[in-house]
């Protein structure tokens, strides 16, 4: 009986002393020169046309690129397009695109001519426009001959046109002044054909080619390896290897940061208690985990907001609960360290845009708003049902709204439901009002206001059902001028307008707070939140 | 003449059961499909509306969504579903558009792993518990109140703690559990918080089983033999109770599933879990139907060969306490 104890011990400490070995020695190899980004979801694909969520298009950036990019300043510059030219109506527009623009090398899937050519081009934007593409909404409600292909009636896109090896067309049904910016998302990454018919199914899932400055290496368990592009035209990335690595818990996320087997991650809100503190608007690492952690932070492309159904409730009724809301009060509960009150659409981030938009609780006004409901309706309780979920902090904030109204005399009805639950009701209007928020993939405000607030968007993306013909010509006429800052001017005017009619009440937006190892530097975010690596670096 | 009616009376008769015996799981079978469908439609949310995104604009969506055939009939879209089951096929998945089957396969190690690390700790665990217990009967007492606090602690807070343990410690980092699928020993960790509450209620009923041996008249006969505390654990305790703990692990397994499915989103392992959590989230119905049926048939099958294994434990058992009885009283 010792004996067989005895040699169950020895046996449990080799097992034990080659597992060690074995490990370190691999994790060692694994995070030697790799930068490994923590992300709080899996992402199952990156294919451009499937880049529905933010984990995939931060992914998705990396790897591919469309003709124009959003930069560090926030500003539409060229990806693999080189200069554009546009009729003076803007309805046609081509793209010259740069000079030994080159697709990653792969082994199986290599294709023999790996310099970009303007047949790539046409061949990603027509297969950007496929039924299930989610990149094709925006895409073919402007191109020319879209409709008449995703219907299959014709058997290419009639507007888009290769002009030269190196130079693409986009004929237009309509003037369209910021159609770069309309197409400057990693949805219209540029892929090859024979690369993606080679994959198939695999492809953006464990297969991947595009021009980015990282080349995707393999799917491995919860991580996705690249390594630098060292053909890439532009600046190359700053590190050897990138994993994006998926850590659900917050918690494990953070532990892994200090312990350094995280070199960045996006930061949760919950993540930043007793590690962060806020001086004067500015966030900060606290004294005692300044070692072990560094923060960067910025803001980015999103609003919360209490969206009204807007032909459904009373005017007056909404423009008192916009008049009495607290907007610090809703940022202290729910976003106290990265929120920022807003009071319209629109996000801070946007270069070169002020808002006209004044923002401050105005009880006499909700109080006066309030009168002029009761004397449209005699006898009738001022009352709102509120539909939230369980994302983006939905509930809380709708507890917060309901506690503010109560003083007033408004009665407030909280609905919970899922997400897809509620995204139904807003599909058919079964709603009075909803607390949700959006992630806007545009950088530019005439974008955000023709996509979120035009008759033709309803009911989604515009859940607010706020249809005024004025507004629609309104924000038409942005996209007509070719000068920038009166177009953004107008787009001022608009958005002040829009909100006047209080079709919803904009709460706050947020920043993103990124949580990095000491030892790492250069990384810097644009306000879509996508890394941009190419100054990264390990300190020494 | 005789015989050969009562060869084709016990041919009959296995023809018989083999019948009787496949109507069971074939039904049970159809009705997982026919709920997880109607659990599906019934679900909020357009599955093409979820493809697409909130952003999408209604016209893109209402193309999708005919072109996808969620406009026909319901029976319709019930026929081609349970056909396409019913051909192998198992459909494609709607976020990946990959085959289901491939899906499941891509999934499946991790959570195979987790189980298999799971089922051993808990089984090991039961017997060396209860033989500390039997040979050192003074421990018993602290070792059943840690028990007690092991079947008090849910799930998902021992999978956070461990997680965090793991990542205290340098030489075993989480990070094996990112290497995961490939990486076997990496889920050997992270398996303690699947088995825990399997493995108390192991114990609790492998004790349960040893105190009605102890009273038996085998085991009187065994002790006054002059067997050995290891010998009489091994020899009569432990080779009577195979049965109740095969027992026990097979109405354990669900429990391990269950918990499977948790460690898996506590250390981020991409396995069937984190797969069945996505499928319900994006409405993925033809996955969602692939892990249910999985499940079921994973079910008919642990129950088919614990019942058969079941039976033959006993009679081994009882072959045992036949010759045990024997050898005593052969010494005595």
């Amino acid at each position: 009986m010792k004996k067989t104890l005895i040699a169950i011990g020895v046996l449990i400490l080799v097992v034990g002393a080659a597992f060690y070995i074995h490990h370190t020695q691999s994790g060692s190899q694994a995070t030697d020169r790799a930068l490994v980004i923590g992300f709080e979801n899996d992402v199952p694909t990156f294919d451009p046309l499937r880049l529905s969520n933010v984990f995939a298009l931060r992914v998705g950036s990396q790897v591919f690129e469309g003709l124009t990019h959003l930069d560090d300043k926030n500003m539409i510059v060229g990806a693999v397009a080189e200069s554009w030219r546009s009729s003076p109506d803007f309805k046609t527009w081509t793209f010259r695109l740069r000079a030994g623009v080159k697709f990653h090398p792969h082994a199986t899937l290599d294709a023999a001519a790996r310099n970009l050519t303007a047949e790539d081009v046409v061949y990603s934007f027509t297969r950007m426009l496929s039924k299930d593409a989610v990149p094709a909404g925006p895409l073919s409600s402007v191109l020319q001959g879209a409709k008449e292909y995703q219907e299959g009636k014709a058997p290419s896109v009639s507007g888009l046109q290769v002009i030269s090896s190196n130079e693409v067309e986009f004929k237009l049904i309509r003037s369209d002044a910021l159609f770069p910016g309309r197409i400057s998302s990693p949805a219209y990454g540029i892929v090859k054909k024979t690369v993606v018919d080679k994959a198939g199914a695999d492809f953006g899932q464990t297969m991947a080619v595009g021009t980015g400055p990282f080349q995707f290496v393999e799917r491995r368990g919860n991580e996705l390896v690249f390594k630098r592009f060292s053909e890439y035209w532009g600046a190359g990335a700053g590190v050897e290897s990138l994993i994006f690595r998926t850590v659900k818990e917050d918690a494990v996320r953070l532990a892994e940061l200090k312990a350094g087997r995280l070199n960045a991650t996006y930061a949760t809100e919950p993540m930043l208690n007793g590690l962060v503190e806020k001086a004067g608007g500015t966030l900060r690492v606290k004294e005692s985990e300044a070692r072990a952690v560094a923060i960067q932070s910025f803001p980015v492309f999103n609003t919360y907001f209490l969206a009204f159904n807007y032909p459904k409730v009373d005017p007056d009724l909404r423009r008192a609960i916009a008049l009495a809301v607290n907007r610090d009060e809703v940022i202290s509960a729910a976003v106290p360290m990265t929120g920022m009150p807003a009071a319209g659409p629109i996000p801070l981030a946007c270069a070169g845009y002020t808002t006209m938009v004044k923002w401050g609780r105005d009880l006499d006004g909700a109080r006066a708003a309030l009168d002029a409901y009761r004397t449209k309706h005699p006898g009738v309780a001022p009352k709102i049902k509120i539909l939230t979920c369980e994302v983006a902090q939905s509930t809380p904030i709708g507890e917060v709204l309901q506690s503010q109204l109560k003083p007033l005399g408004i009665e407030v009805d909280i609905v919970q439901q899922s997400f897809n639950a509620v995204i139904g009701s807003i599909q058919k209007g079964d709603f009075d009002s909803v607390v949700i928020f959006f992630e806007y993939q545009y950088s530019l405000p005439q974008l955000i206001l023709e996509n979120f607030f035009t008759s033709s968007s309803i009911p989604l993306p515009n859940l607010f059902y706020y249809s005024k013909p004025s507004n629609d010509a309104a924000i038409a006429a942005l996209f007509e001028t070719g000068n920038e800052a009166a177009s953004l001017t107008q787009a001022a005017v608009v958005e002040k307008a829009l909100v006047d009619d209080a079709p919803g009440v904009f709460l706050f937006q947020t920043q993103q707070v990124i949580l990095f190892s000491p030892d790492l530097q250069g990384v810097r975010f644009n306000a879509a939140n996508f890394p941009i690596l190419t100054n990264a670096s390990w300190k020494k | 003449m005789n015989s050969e009616r009562a060869r084709k009376h016990r041919f009959q008769g296995v023809i018989w059961r083999l019948i009787y015996g496949s109507v069971w799981p074939v039904s049970l079978l159809i009705g997982l499909c026919v709920l997880t469908f109607f659990l599906s439609y019934v679900a909020p949310g357009d599955p093409a509306r979820i493809i697409l995104g909130p952003n999408a604009r209604e016209d893109a969506v209402r193309e999708l969504h005919t072109s996808m055939g969620f406009d026909r009939p319901l029976i319709v879209q019930f026929g081609c579903f349970m056909g396409e089951i019913a051909t192998g096929k198992w459909g494609t998945s709607w976020i990946t558009r990959q085959p289901v089957l491939r899906e499941i396969g891509d999934h499946l190690l991790p959570t195979l792993y987790l189980g298999i690390f799971a089922s051993v700790y808990s089984i090991l665990l039961a017997v060396s518990l209860n033989g500390v217990c039997f040979i050192f009967p003074r421990l018993g007492p602290p070792l059943i109140s840690l028990l007690r606090l092991g079947i008090s602690l849910p799930s998902f807070v021992v999978a956070v703690a461990s997680a965090l343990v793991i990542t205290r410690l340098h030489f075993w980092s989480a990070d094996s559990a990112a290497i995961g699928s490939s990486f076997f020993l990496g889920f050997a960790f992270p398996a303690v918080a699947v088995a825990l509450y399997p493995a108390c209620v192991m114990t609790t009923l492998l004790r349960n089983c040893f105190s009605s041996i102890m009273t038996s008249s085998y085991f009187r006969a065994a002790r006054a033999s002059g067997f050995s505390q290891a010998a009489l654990f091994t020899r009569v305790l432990l080779s009577n109770s195979w049965a109740t703990l095969f027992t026990a692990w097979v109405n354990q397994v669900s429990l391990l599933v269950f918990s499977t499915i948790i460690v898996e989103y506590v250390f981020s392992f991409r396995g069937l879990g984190t797969l069945l959590m996505r499928s319900i989230q994006g409405k993925d119905l033809p996955v969602l139907s692939g892990i249910i049926l999985l499940n079921g048939i994973f079910f008919l099958v642990l129950r088919t060969v614990s019942e058969s294994s079941t039976r033959g434990l006993f009679e081994v058992a009882e072959r045992m306490m036949l010759r045990l009885s024997t050898s005593t009283g052969d010494r005595q």
